[in-house]
């Protein structure tokens, strides 16, 4: 990795670094949008896994209930 | 037992056991969080040595950091529309129940990969070519894709009973698989803004190690990423697909499998 280094990029500081060359919106819209959907793909599959076996456990109070008040 | 019978044994029961959707839940709950582990260390280890470590290009100076975005982003829009359409066949010619819910749950993830190679590369085009889009062919055919993604989805949910549903989607889904070569190859059939084979050109990648290593982490975190997202997925439609049986019904009610 020694020739990556050797460029001076390591001296930056965090103006230059959030600058990016004045490319800073394509490179941060890029890599921010990338990140929201990646982010968005593992959130709400969790949320909805809870939400089924919620859904599941509902009905099957339900079944119980229709099957005590049946005659 | 002599080794062939047992590796035969082994495979077969294997097989029969990624084929139950019991088991795949079983499974699954521990192989999940290794994919997601994986994919947060070689992403983290690929922007750490993209944004902080790699010099800028002599020619597009720091813009060609969308590169580690763009490019497996766009990989994996083919990569998991390959995927999708091999479990399509397989569920289609073997009748494998688990291989249709990797194909239906593929599709968003392989959509979102590709609306993202499509925008992340608008944006890049605009300083270095001038333009957001152009209609040539790469960028032509990876809209294409876009479409056949959503029209995969739009089949599977047009369909009331299941079973129909399952199989529209997955011969949709291998019919257009010959949309990856056309995509590939689009560069070199047709003259193209979009840059060339860079990578997995002959001789060799045409990229400094600087540029590479980053990249490779990015691409090989992604392809977990994929597996994360998918199994997550896999996991939610199994339990409605199979919401009637015993062992979905005992699980909502706190119990172990």
């Amino acid at each position: 990795m020694g020739s990556c280094i050797s460029n001076g990029r390591i001296n930056m500081n965090w103006a230059e670094f959030f600058n990016m060359g004045g490319y800073a919106f394509e490179v941060w819209t890029s890599w921010g949008l990338t990140l929201l959907v990646l982010l968005w793909f593992v959130i709400i599959p969790k949320h909805r896994n809870a939400r089924i076996k919620h859904e599941i456990k509902r009905q099957i109070a339900r079944e119980t209930r229709l099957e005590n008040t049946a005659p | 037992m002599n080794p062939f019978t047992s590796i035969w044994t082994f495979l077969s029961t294997t097989y029969h056991r990624l084929g139950s959707p019991r088991e795949f839940y079983r499974i699954s709950r521990y192989v999940t969080p290794v994919f997601g582990f994986l994919f947060l260390t070689l992403s983290a280890l690929g922007a750490y040595f993209g944004l902080f470590v790699a010099p800028a290009d002599y020619q597009q100076g720091d813009a060609f950091r969308i590169l580690f975005v763009h490019v497996p982003v766009a990989w994996m829009s083919l990569f998991v529309y390959v995927v999708m359409a091999v479990a399509g066949a397989i569920g289609l010619i073997w009748r494998m129940k688990m291989a249709f819910v990797v194909t239906i749950c593929s599709a968003p993830i392989g959509a979102a990969f590709t609306a993202l190679a499509l925008l992340t590369g608008s944006i890049w085009g605009k300083p270095i070519w001038g333009t957001y889009w152009v209609w040539d062919a790469r960028l032509t055919s990876e809209l294409i894709l876009l479409f056949l993604y959503f029209g995969i989805m739009a089949v599977y949910y047009a369909f009331e009973e299941r079973k129909t549903a399952e199989k529209a989607a997955a011969l949709l889904s291998v019919v257009g698989v010959v949309i990856v070569p056309i995509i590939h190859y689009s560069v070199e059939w047709w003259s193209s803004l979009h840059q060339g084979v860079t990578v997995f050109a002959e001789g060799g990648p045409k990229m400094p190690p600087s540029m590479l290593l980053p990249l490779a982490f990015m691409a090989v975190g992604f392809m977990f990423f994929y597996g994360y997202a998918l199994f997550l997925t896999m996991r939610n439609r199994v339990l409605i697909n199979e919401r009637k049986s015993k062992w979905v019904r005992a699980l909502a009610m706190g119990e172990s499998i």
